[in-house]
């Protein structure tokens, strides 16, 4: 019998990385060319089949990454188990913010939070040579730190769900299935009912 | 501020199903709502209902072509509306008209947001002064916070001005630290204004994303200590934009139209007319872009320690600090009224944690 659990996953990164792109490819498979970009946090759901036993709801939260509205990313990571920090191989800047993004997490939330580091656009550096990070220093950094690393591509699809997939294993291995079930943090454990209520709360209308 | 907002609210908001509902409430803060996946763009203009899309080719921008036989009877129509409303412009007449919501169908709706947001005299006499005005001004600015440092090194032959002015110089005043800062602005808007409602190919026209740089750049040059650039404001702006290009489009095609119409809806003035109608917005949504404290009582309160913890609700121990602003404080405050609407759904919400910042 299958045991269903979830957990809430922030995406984190500098603007234009392709956070949006890496969710959109992995809860609905698709790509789109020129994306909008995310103002405040976008919300996301995608089940996980791990094994015969498990299934595991990604409750995917996907942030803006303007400087600007750094401030704001503390109620999108609070209670999260994992996060996914994205940056681009095309920009050796947004590797640093990556980096500041993992210090942040990692001091605020601990060890025990899964991190994944998805180096994105990766199809850029095969078809067009526009690589600025050499992906084997990232790798040892990301052995360092126990972060899960991968480099993806969100418009040919390449490790996107792989690293979804290894992110939400551990977060799995973790925790018994069945704590998954429980409150973590901020985020609801079951979907709030909006019947009865004047309610303006958006966030269970944009549950899919 | 109301009448403004509520204008502005009713006039523009066609893309919120639930307009009357939207009017009540103060425009949205753009940071905290998490927007649903289902509705990709939730600030595009819904073209349909204003024009049929004109998704030609990507670089034009030219008027989409009408059937002819249509566009005499829409052109007598224009003018004598446009004289009409604004030859002895009724304030109040109007402001009920659009609360109404009867002013949906207007052609010079973003005539009336000049008005509302006192970009525009009510009379219309004095349009033709105030829009020479506006529109010198603007160019001003622009001018005044273009920067070439080659030319500042040329000018200043003494040597206090040489050892400032180089490009490492790490001065603070160096015209080169400047220069650099506003690259780094001009690529972070860049990149937003790239990625503007990518489904209308006006957008995509290089000349409009230059526009639209120009215009935030300066804005946030112009406005540095109160409301610099943030990621958003280039959605705000697109809207304006759009808005003035569509309507410019059919104004610009009927042949019967007054010396004042034709002025307005100058296409060489698009920028500079956005930028004065944005700047004005953007004003009114100062608040919402503020990530400091300005309420003094709150200030005090936080400092004096009595009522400190009470301040945020909803921080909890081991909570990572998330600093208190105006927009923040607000909300905390709405959510505070609604134990005494809803005491249910208060109660449900507190239940769950789920914090008004949330959904905002």
């Amino acid at each position: 019998m299958s045991r269903p659990g979830h957990f809430k996953m922030v995406l984190l990164g500098e603007s234009a990385v392709g956070k949006s792109s890496l969710a959109l490819r992995f809860a609905k498979g698709q790509y789109q060319d020129h994306a909008e970009s995310t103002i405040g946090a976008a919300f996301l759901t995608h089940t996980l089949q791990i094994d015969a036993d498990t299934t595991l709801k990604v409750e995917l939260w996907d942030t803006a990454g303007q400087e600007r509205y750094h401030s704001l990313a503390p109620m999108y990571y609070r209670g999260a188990q994992a996060a996914l920090v994205v940056y681009d191989i095309t920009n050796a800047d947004s590797l640093s913010q990556a980096k500041k993004w993992v210090k942040e997490l990692r001091t605020a939330n601990g060890i025990d939070m899964i991190i994944g580091l998805a180096g994105n656009k990766a199809d850029l550096a095969t078809t067009v040579n526009k690589r600025k990070v050499d992906a084997r220093e990232v790798a040892e950094y990301a052995d360092d730190n126990q972060l899960i690393f991968m480099e993806t591509s969100a418009k040919r699809g390449d490790n996107v769900s792989e690293i979804f997939m290894n992110v939400a294993r551990q977060v799995a291995m973790k925790q018994p299935t069945n704590t998954l079930n429980k409150p973590q943090g901020a985020f609801p454990p079951t979907k709030p009912k909006p019947k009865g209520n004047s309610s303006c709360c958006s966030s269970s209308d944009s549950k899919s | 501020m109301s009448s403004i907002e509520v204008s502005l609210v009713a006039s523009n908001h066609k893309k919120k199903s639930d307009a009357e509902n939207s009017t009540l409430r103060p425009q949205r803060p753009p940071p905290p709502p998490p927007p649903s996946q289902s509705q990709p763009s939730a600030i595009s203009i819904d073209q349909t209902t204003i024009y049929p899309p004109s998704e030609t080719s990507s670089s034009s921008i030219d008027p989409p072509h009408e059937p002819t036989d249509n566009t005499n009877k829409n052109q007598t129509y224009l003018l004598h509306e446009f004289q009409r409303l604004f030859d002895n412009f009724d304030y109040e007449l109007v402001r009920e008209e659009i609360l109404n919501r009867q002013m949906i169908e207007c052609n010079f709706t973003t005539v009336l947001w000049r008005i509302f947001l006192h970009c525009l005299p009510r009379n219309s006499s004095q349009w033709d002064d105030m829009l020479d005005a506006n529109r010198n001004h603007y160019e001003k600015l622009v001018q005044q916070y273009k920067i070439d440092p080659y030319k500042m090194s040329e000018n200043n032959h003494n040597t206090d001005a040489e050892n400032l002015n180089h490009p490492l110089s790490r001065d603070e005043n160096s015209a080169w630290s400047q220069y650099f800062a506003d690259e780094e602005l001009k690529a972070t808007i860049t990149t937003d204004v790239r990625r503007t409602c990518p489904d209308i190919s006006f957008f995509r026209n290089p000349r409009m994303v230059d526009l639209q740089l120009r215009i935030l750049f300066t804005h946030s040059r112009h406005h540095q200590k109160t409301t610099p650039y943030r990621q958003g404001m280039h959605e705000i702006l697109g809207i304006v934009v759009y808005a003035i290009h569509l309507e410019a489009l059919k104004i610009n095609e009927c042949e019967e139209s007054n010396e004042l119409m034709k002025k307005i809806y100058d296409s060489q003035y698009l920028e500079h007319d956005a930028y004065a109608i944005f700047e004005k917005i953007i004003d009114h949504l100062r608040q919402f872009y503020s990530l400091t404290t300005s309420n003094s009582v709150v200030q005090r309160k936080k400092h004096g320690g009595i009522n400190g913890a009470k301040q945020i609700p909803f921080q909890r121990l081991n909570d990572t600090h998330i600093p208190p602003n105006d927009t923040v404080t607000r909300m905390n405050s709405i959510f505070e009224r609604l134990r005494h609407y809803d005491r249910f759904l208060h109660c449900k919400l507190e239940e769950l944690n789920i914090e008004p910042t949330v959904y905002g």
